[in-house]
């Protein structure tokens, strides 16, 4: 470390700045959740945490978080691996490419978009059961969740098994082929075993999404309750702070587990099926017994997705969709008329939050590949305790964190951005560490060769070089943060509104026209900006398009 | 040593897995000469040029550069630049910046970096390209503009890691010559790694032969050619047959072997006294192929191949095999398989090594 100061002052200072920002905004406040679930008025007492799981109905709602956690993510496995096989191996062309962004479409969406397009459809008036098939049923409890949930999440799982399979080469299924193998053995033989880490990947990531998920349980949860809305409810509706924390515990333990099970396992497997190499020709169609229902349900799950998305939009022009269907402009008045401060605050602190986390990711990768720093791996590890944590877990830290002095920055502008960065840090570390891991570092040797010191290098060298990267992790940040609910929606203050806890608040009202309304202005908004800045930023090269 | 420009004293790499990657190895490079590592992969050539570079830390040692200790400057203060393998070029940046990296790092003015550049560009035969960016450049170009971006800088040292690995057979053959006399005309001193002997041999006024982290052999290109300090060296370089014979009188530098039942005297290197088994190098030159029966050592054409001026036999003599190449002229007789014939060995043309 002695020699590394001298050799490097600004990786020393580096180091230090990411430790300080990490333990600040971060650990500090993960760690006010602990300290609180096991510091009583009385000193040491883990009483609160353990009767949790003794007592009937905290207990019930930890078993309901994780039965509905695995029945989602394995829902959404299955979901996503049918409809990533029928892009890669099924269709081409215009229907392949409808079928992939249909399937990207519910990233896009606030959480609880399509929960409250599925009560449009699907409700106690839904167009489809009431108005259709006269039906009386009721889309509110674990049946509704795990529709809606798998909706909103198979698209995770469709990115996982759609990496795979375009890297998988082709020349393995044309072994099988050659070997006489039929297009089905081949699936069940050789694609589907070299898949295996991403099932477990995929499961795990959904199980994560799915356990954090806060928007759908509150509007289509019914008395369903998990834990993610138990601990919203504790400090919202019951002012209970030491019940609070003993509910996210049990809520951050299984996520932190599963995320980091998944970044071990798969990070590691992955490795072994996916040849570096471009990959020489195209994989085969599979035959036509498997082929049309794979087809007919991915159409299916499209149609069903624009559908969800027609509603939201036809919701918000009409007075009570369902009840009254006439066609009103007055959701759109009203919206404007009261949200207008919640659109300006919710766009800027997402704008000012998301360059700010994708530097930071950038600059935690920097120290974590580039740099020889005795235990620089443990940035990458706390730093990825953002996005395994719940976001009600982070919310309720960065709120027990910074409530009091000498921290009073409750209110302030200051937590939400924090929130906001802490969340979308991982997703920027994640995206520089591939971009760093691309470049060959004899290119950085080849700068330092040529009298350029660490900084000279950094700006001249890597910086541009993974300028697409950082930009797009900025887009994806700015996405994320217009959109969640679950980080802010404990950080209430009169000075800051947020949109999504505005959509949050119709809803529960039964405003829900003004509830899709709303909607519908953030999707635009998140669409536009992802679509105007991409265009924006096209122009820099990858280290991959240059062939060395 | 006087006349050494570069010294590379006592010096071990030991990576932190235990490896020795170089082991302490001494070596004097002078001023203006050209000298290779050669060896095959893995025996410490390109850690002794990261060493040499300062991307690799000696575990003990030292290297001197000009007078000056170098070990201890980092890299980017040493003033030897380097040539990567793969080149290393910076993806983003025109042909022109990449060439102009080192002098913007040291705030050249605009008008010396333009001339410099240029002269530099003209050096390699890139005149009129300085707006392409990397990619739009065949692989011998991309290969100029690293020399170009190397040299800009008038190093000290100049350094080259496997340049031309990269490159097609017939561009490699014309990228050392190109190398060589540019070299030779700047008067540069320069290290150059490569394990294609060919290339070592057309490039350096000195190869050191390396393996498992040590010099074998440090001489001229004829040197370590005709007369291999050691069995490794004498198998790198150039082809040979190893025959088993035995020691049967050892006087001064000259043993005489029994070999394929003849008694023979040749040159030997290493320690070899009467009695002991003993492996000789049979090189192409050395042997003369007849079809007459005379009183040669008689053998039998297992395979014989025509590779484009050359014929390339395998002959059978006893249970020994070995393989020779001789020059064909054109619409002369290649033998034919399994004809017999009778083979001469020239004595002074073979070398004894310890078995």
């Amino acid at each position: 470390m002695l020699t590394a100061i001298r050799r490097e002052p600004a990786v020393a200072l580096l180091a230090l700045g990411a430790t300080a920002g990490i333990a600040f905004a971060l650990v500090y406040p993960l760690s006010q959740v602990l300290i609180e679930a096991v510091i009583g008025e009385t000193g040491f007492d883990v009483s609160p945490v353990v009767r949790v799981i003794t007592q009937p109905v905290p207990q019930r709602v930890v078993v309901g978080t994780l039965v509905l956690g695995i029945t989602t993510a394995a829902a959404s496995t299955l979901l996503g691996f049918a409809v990533a096989l029928t892009t890669a191996r099924a269709t081409r062309g215009t229907l392949r490419s409808f079928l992939h962004y249909a399937a990207l479409l519910p990233l896009i969406a606030p959480p609880f978009a399509l929960a409250l397009s599925t009560i449009f459809l699907f409700g106690r008036q839904g167009m489809i059961t009431k108005g259709l098939l006269g039906l009386e049923i009721s889309p509110y409890g674990f049946g509704g969740l795990v529709f809606v949930q798998t909706i909103t999440f198979f698209p995770v799982a469709y990115i996982v098994f759609d990496a795979l399979l375009r890297q998988l080469d082709p020349a393995l299924e044309e072994a099988a082929y050659n070997l006489g193998a039929s297009r089905g053995r081949i699936l069940r033989t050789v694609t589907v075993p070299l898949l295996r880490p991403a099932f477990a990947g995929a499961f795990l990531i959904v199980f994560v999404e799915a356990l954090a998920d806060l928007g759908n349980p509150l509007i289509i949860g019914g008395d369903y309750d998990v834990l993610a809305t138990s601990t919203y409810l504790a400090i919202v509706g019951e002012f209970d702070t030491r019940k609070a924390v003993a509910l996210a515990v049990w809520l951050m333990a299984p996520s932190i587990v599963a995320y980091f099970a998944q970044q071990l396992w798969v990070g590691e497997r992955s490795v072994v099926t996916v040849t570096g190499r471009p990959s020489t020709g195209t994989a085969r169609k599979l035959e036509a017994g498997i082929r049309i229902p794979l087809i007919g349900l991915s159409l299916g799950v499209a149609a069903l997705i624009l559908l969800l998305y027609a509603m939201i939009f036809v919701g918000a022009f009409t007075k009570l969709l369902g009840i009254d269907n006439t066609i009103t402009l007055e959701n759109y008045q009203y919206v404007f008329r009261i949200g207008g401060k919640a659109m300006g605050d919710t766009t800027l602190l997402s704008a000012v939050a998301a360059p700010i986390a994708s530097i930071a990711g950038l600059l935690i990768a920097y120290l974590v590949i580039r740099t020889r720093l005795r235990g620089r791996s443990a940035f990458d590890y706390v730093t990825m305790l953002g996005a395994a944590a719940p976001g009600i877990v982070l919310g309720l830290g960065v709120l027990l964190a910074f409530n009091h002095p000498p921290l009073a920055l409750s209110g302030t502008a200051v937590v939400f951005i924090i929130a906001f960065v802490i969340r979308t840090a991982p997703v920027a570390l994640r995206a520089s560490v591939a971009a760093l891991m691309q470049i060959d570092p004899s290119i950085e040797h080849a700068s330092a060769n040529l009298g350029a010191g660490a900084v000279d290098t950094f700006r001249r060298v890597t910086l541009p070089l993974v300028t697409v990267a950082v930009v797009s992790s900025t887009l994806f940040s700015f996405a994320r943060n217009m959109t969640t609910l679950s980080t802010i929606a404990l950080l209430l203050t009169p000075d800051w509104r947020i949109m999504t806890l505005q959509i949050l608040n119709e809803i529960e009202a039964q405003r829900l026209g003004s509830g899709a309304a709303y909607s519908t202005i953030l999707i635009i908004t998140v669409f536009f900006s992802i679509v105007v800045l991409q265009r924006l930023f096209r122009g820099p090269r990858t280290a991959t398009e240059v062939a060395t | 040593m006087s006349d050494a420009f570069l010294s590379i004293r006592e010096v071990t790499k030991r990576f932190p897995n235990g490896t020795i990657a170089v082991d302490r190895v001494s070596l004097d490079v002078r001023e203006g000469e050209m000298l290779s590592f050669l060896g095959p992969s893995g025996c410490g050539k390109t850690t002794l040029l990261r060493l040499i570079a300062g991307f690799e830390v000696p575990t003990s040692g030292e290297i001197w550069l000009a007078g000056k200790r170098l070990d201890t400057v980092p890299p980017n203060r040493r003033g030897t630049t380097m040539v990567f393998q793969g080149y290393a070029l910076f993806p983003h940046l025109s042909v022109f910046e990449n060439v102009a990296y080192g002098l913007r790092v040291r705030r050249v003015s605009r008008e010396d970096t333009t001339r410099r550049v240029e002269r530099a560009l003209g050096l390699v035969g890139l005149v009129g390209l300085g707006t392409r960016q990397p990619n739009q450049l065949s692989g011998g170009q991309q290969q100029r503009v690293a020399v170009a971006r190397a040299l800009i800088l008038e190093p000290a040292l100049l350094l080259f890691d496997e340049p031309l690995s990269n490159l097609d057979a017939k561009l490699r053959e014309q990228m050392r010559f190109e190398i060589r006399a540019l070299q030779q005309r700047l008067g540069i001193t320069a290290v150059y790694v490569t394990h294609d002997q060919a290339e070592a041999m057309t490039l350096s006024d000195r190869i050191a032969v390396m393996r498992s982290g040590r010099i074998e052999q440090l001489g001229g290109p004829r040197e370590i050619y005709e007369a291999p300090a050691t069995r490794f060296v004498a198998d790198f370089i150039g082809r040979a047959t190893f025959l088993p014979g035995k020691v049967a009188e050892a006087a001064n530098d000259r043993v005489g072997v029994e070999l394929l039942g003849r008694m023979m005297r040749m040159p030997v290197a290493g320690a070899l006294a009467v009695g002991d088994a003993a492996q000789v190098m049979v090189r192409s030159e050395a042997v003369e192929i007849s079809e007459d029966a005379g009183d040669g050592i008689p053998a039998v054409v297992a395979q014989a191949n025509f590779v484009g001026g050359l014929a390339q036999y395998m002959l059978r003599a006893g249970e020994h095999a070995l393989v020779v190449t001789v020059p064909t002229e054109p619409g002369s007789i290649i033998l034919a398989e399994g004809a017999s014939v009778r083979l001469r060995l020239r004595p002074e043309l073979l070398r004894a090594f310890p078995a």
